[in-house]
């Protein structure tokens, strides 16, 4: 690293997809990767599927000075990755991250692959000045060509057989978020539950959300970080919002959903990256949204003429 | 709703924290925190008793790790016998947004 008026100067973030077709593709490309990682003296972690991993592992040994680590369990929920690969950037400052980083795109609904399609598109906005590089794998032959072709959008550097290319599909972080959120819909259904919030104390509110996760049949864990979650938004909305104040809570097939709503108006306007940049600390501006975020499995936002509504799911 | 009592201790140094705490409590809490943690030497550690904790809001947990904080180098903040599923929310929070905090005894 080189170093200018005493202050480590960091790079920017390199964030490239690797669209590849078979297991020697795979290597010829990350193995030199990897490599030319723990030359530089990075941080060297392999986030990869089984199969490549242990075919990687097979190449490099024990005790290479590689992190390995399985991408099923890495991979969970998006906001949380971000999170975990912050706590990775984090702890091995000043040392720059040289990462693969093979997403899981089987097992989602249409829904979680947009989430983790965003994701992708996050990392160049979370990252940016982290002088971390990262290496996706895109796997041509088994993966749906859609999924391939997002991958061109929300990497800003292309490899396949060659040096790699700029990416003429790139779309950066907030416009691409915001056309994710475009196909939203926010129909409520007509038998939702409505739970009024008069007043500053949310003892009632939250007594009446642990009650609907148990008979939704929410684990302990999941319901708690639901009662957290509604009663952080409900105090935002008590706080900054305008009466009146309430909750709307309903089923939709495993999902159990709650959105908190006020009239007031949201001031400047959430976009689409509002909540997403995770903070340095729980005193910065930002740590409530972001965590409601780590806390249940989506959020959506949306700042209306007729107010502001935040809608949780859970399962 | 029991509200938020607060209880100082000696051995450990600390407070224990009993009911519930929401935003309706963060002034008072941050006051208490404040106090004791003026009278402590910054190389003794600060210990919180959660196991009479019925709910911590995320604002609760910002002001624990602004204790954290603010004791810079000197010695944790250590959270003793957390109920399960504040343990759960607070991992999920991650540490990495709380310095100087940390788990003591199990609940």
């Amino acid at each position: 690293m080189s170093v200018e008026d005493g202050a480590p100067k960091r790079r920017p973030l390199e964030h490239r997809a690797f669209v590849y077709g078979g297991m020697d593709h795979f290597l010829a490309v990350t193995e030199p990767f990897l490599r030319s990682g723990l030359e530089a003296g990075e941080a060297v972690v392999a986030v990869a599927r089984r199969a490549n991993l242990s075919a990687l592992h097979d190449l490099f040994g024990d005790g290479a000075g590689i992190e390995w680590v399985d991408a099923a369990g890495f991979y969970r929920h998006p906001v949380r990755t971000l999170r975990d690969y912050q706590a990775l950037v984090n702890d091995f400052a000043p040392r720059p991250v040289c990462a693969l980083a093979e997403p899981v795109w089987t097992g989602w609904d249409e829904r979680q692959t947009l989430e983790w399609i965003r994701y992708e598109s996050l990392i160049n906005e979370v990252f940016k000045e982290s002088g971390a590089r990262a290496l996706c794998p895109y796997d041509s032959e088994t993966l749906p060509p859609r999924i391939v072709d997002e991958a061109r959008r929300t990497h800003p550097m292309v490899v396949t057989d060659g040096p790699p290319l700029a990416s003429d599909a790139y779309v950066a972080p907030a416009a691409f978020g915001a056309n994710c959120d475009r196909h939203r819909r926010f129909t409520r259904p007509d038998d939702a539950e409505y739970f009024a919030v008069d007043d500053a104390d949310l003892h009632a509110l939250r007594s009446f959300v642990a009650e609907r996760a148990l008979l939704h049949g929410l684990a302990q864990r999941p319901a708690q970080n639901l009662v957290t979650a509604v009663n952080e938004v409900a105090a935002n909305a008590v706080q900054h919002g305008l009466p009146p104040v309430g909750m709307w809570i309903w089923r939709d097939g495993p999902e159990l959903l709650c959105e908190i709503g006020d009239n007031g108006l949201w001031r400047p306007a959430p976009d689409a990256l509002t909540g997403f940049i995770p903070p340095r600390s729980a005193l910065q501006r930002g740590f409530g949204l972001w965590t409601v975020r780590l806390l249940v499995d989506l959020v959506e936002l949306r700042a209306g003429w007729d107010g502001t509504f935040v809608r949780l799911h859970i399962r | 709703m029991e509200p938020l009592r607060i209880v100082r201790t000696d051995e450990p140094a600390g407070l224990a924290l009993i009911g519930e705490l929401d935003a309706a409590r963060h002034a008072v809490l941050a006051r208490a925190l404040e106090t004791a943690l003026a009278e402590l030497p910054p190389d003794r550690e600060f210990h919180l008793d959660l196991g009479g904790l019925d709910f911590i809001d995320l604002g609760g947990i910002a002001l624990l790790g602004d204790a954290a904080w603010s004791r810079a180098c000197g010695a944790p903040v250590v959270l003793d016998r957390t109920p399960p599923d504040m343990r759960a929310v607070l991992e999920t929070v991650g540490w990495g947004t709380l310095p100087g905090l940390c788990f003591g005894d199990p609940a």
